[in-house]
């Protein structure tokens, strides 16, 4: 778009004609409230409102790269999230290894690529934890919706849309995480030349001040404690499915990262 | 009342065009265009080393994965996503990095400004989950030196043009700089303010002891900082004056009066996430980003400046050999 240049400022303040700038006002008037509309939509709690216009303006948002929340270190500094493996070589070595890992992955930037991989790792996992608590909700919404489709039909279907949106957010959720640790596992034996891989997600919890007013180090393994650790299952070379995850009595990490002992955004 | 309502929009239609459309010299968004263009060259030359792993179908995001997470009715487009070929791959990954190059030395800069967006928007969404801040500031930066003319001055294209005869574009002012420039401020200063908002939510933030979080966590960590530890009370002042900050970004960027103050905040904050939490490239681009509010005229200036004391030296060296 050719512009004229300021040889006319001096009769005009503006190179650019009234109606020109009438309608560029608009563009940048909407473009600013796209800017603006997404950290409201796109990080919980978020309003049902930003959500709903969001949902309209996404086609824009998106292809321009604007959906983002810019929450970094918020709410609050969170414990890092640690995959640690270990694949079993043809030769019957075991290898051990973890990302992120300071040793193996450099320079930084390379490194913080997979630190970010293990907090999207959490994220997913996070997000489909409370199965008990979705059954537990799911009867009792079912037992709602039967009693009241005698009295108030309308709401029983309310009730009953939600139920079948809730679950269906699961299932993906499920799918989700299960496609990613698949994913990953799969990478790594090829990256290795693995034919087995167990995968486990560690929890690394702030040090307290005081333990390291006493000389404790922030690497100690105290502050990767079991209970925050969250088996993510076993993939083999040769098959596409996801054994073991998350075996009955394992994934004591399940109900303290429901109380919310994992949480906080680590990411920048 | 009504010739007090007229007088009042029309001041403030005014006052809009002002900000927005009254032509400006390109010295910053030109500068700019360099520093961003080495980001994206040092930020896309990276992940050469781990293509296979983060950009290609049979890495850890295949497609499938990606449009699973976006959901359906999804616009986040990748160029990665046309084929699983590997020669696909890698010439792509060379061609764009040929683009990043041309963009940052700004050769044929209309072109490849937006090339260099469409880049940058087309890695960040096919490698979704092993991204952060970085990558996010990469894209609106990119986006608005598309927009301007951020090629007019210190670029291959002002230099050829210059040999051509053509008229010097130092002294050519543009309204597209200004629409850049004023999108990039008002974009960071939105970036700013929901980083502070949402620290609010978090009780550390409050109890001034989030920095104590940020500095020791072990995968962060690059330097040694657990020396707070005995200096509570700066953990505390470290803490709140972050999220003061932030949060008075929007406000205070903006008198000429406090401008330096927040600016000078800016590099500060950004230099210490950089240096202590092994971010530079995160800290780097945000200061980058912080540019956007320096005068046109103090840019080139300095550049003149720094330019006239390496000629003097250059000179001061020949003389003495």
């Amino acid at each position: 778009m050719p512009e004229r240049k300021s040889n006319s400022l001096e009769t005009n303040e503006f190179a650019w004609s009234s109606s020109k700038r009438f309608w560029i006002s608009w563009i940048i008037a909407f473009h600013l409230f796209c800017v603006a509309l997404a950290p409201l939509a796109a990080v919980d709690p978020r309003p049902v409102l930003a959500v709903d216009m969001q949902r309209a303006l996404r086609p824009y948002s998106e292809s321009l790269y604007l959906l983002h929340g810019y929450r970094f270190f918020a709410p609050e500094p969170g414990p890092s999230h640690i995959v640690r493996y270990q694949i079993a070589l043809p030769s019957g070595e075991l290898l051990d290894g973890q990302f992120p890992d300071r040793d193996e992955f450099w320079p930084r930037l390379i490194y913080h690529r997979w630190f970010m991989l293990s907090e999207t790792v959490f994220q997913h996992v996070s997000a489909t934890l409370g199965e008990e608590e979705l059954g537990q909700w799911q009867q009792q919404v079912e037992s709602e919706i039967e009693a009241l489709q005698q009295t108030d039909p309308r709401a029983a279907g309310r009730l009953s849309a939600e139920l079948k949106r809730e679950l269906q957010d699961h299932e993906r959720a499920l799918a989700i995480r299960n496609d990613l640790v698949i994913n990953i596992g799969k990478t790594l034996l090829q990256r290795y030349g693995g034919e087995k891989i167990e995968m486990r997600l560690v929890t690394r919890v702030i040090p307290p001040p005081q333990d390291i007013a006493m000389g404790l180090r922030l690497d100690n393994d105290r502050y990767l404690p079991a209970e925050l650790s969250y088996n993510l299952g076993t993939v083999y070379a040769n098959t596409n499915d996801l054994e073991s995850l998350a075996p009955e009595g394992e994934n004591a990490a399940e109900s303290s990262l429901k109380a919310g002992q994992g949480r906080g955004d680590n990411t920048p | 009342m009504s010739q007090m309502l007229a007088t009042y929009f029309k001041e403030t239609a005014l006052a809009w065009n002002r900000f927005w459309f009254r032509p400006s010299n390109p010295a910053t968004i030109c500068l700019m265009r360099i520093l961003v263009g080495l980001m994206l060259l040092y930020t896309h030359l990276i992940w050469t080393l781990e293509l296979p792993t983060f950009l290609a179908g049979s890495g850890v995001f295949p497609a499938d994965f990606q449009s699973l997470v976006n959901g359906p009715g999804s616009w986040a487009w990748s160029h990665f996503y046309g084929s699983d070929n590997t020669i696909w791959l890698w010439g792509t990954h060379g061609i764009s990095l040929l683009i990043l190059l041309a963009f940052t030395i700004g050769w044929q800069t209309r072109v490849t400004s937006i090339l260099a967006f469409l880049v940058t928007v087309s890695y960040a969404n096919r490698a979704g989950g092993a991204l952060f801040g970085l990558d996010q500031i990469n894209g609106f930066l990119t986006l608005y030196l598309a927009v301007g003319p951020s090629g007019l001055m210190y670029s291959l294209d002002a230099y050829l043009k210059k040999r051509r005869g053509k008229q010097e574009p130092q002294r050519m002012l543009s309204t597209l700089a200004n629409v850049s420039t004023r999108l990039m401020q008002c974009h960071l200063c939105v970036v700013y303010f929901f980083a502070g908002l949402g620290k609010l939510q978090g009780a550390t933030w409050w109890d001034g002891t989030a920095i104590w979080g940020a500095v020791a966590s072990y995968e962060y960590q690059t330097l040694d900082m657990t020396w707070l530890v005995y200096l509570p009370w700066l953990v505390n002042i470290l803490t709140l004056v972050s999220v003061f900050w932030e949060i008075s970004y929007a406000f205070l960027v903006w008198p000429r009066l406090t401008r330096p103050l927040v600016i000078i905040g800016a590099v500060l904050l950004h230099l210490g996430i950089g240096l202590c939490m092994g971010m530079v490239t995160f800290g780097l681009i945000m200061i980058i980003a912080n540019i956007a509010f320096l005068p046109p005229e103090m840019v080139q200036q300095q550049l003149h400046r720094l330019r006239g004391t390496r000629r003097s030296a250059q000179t001061v060296k020949a003389e003495s050999s």
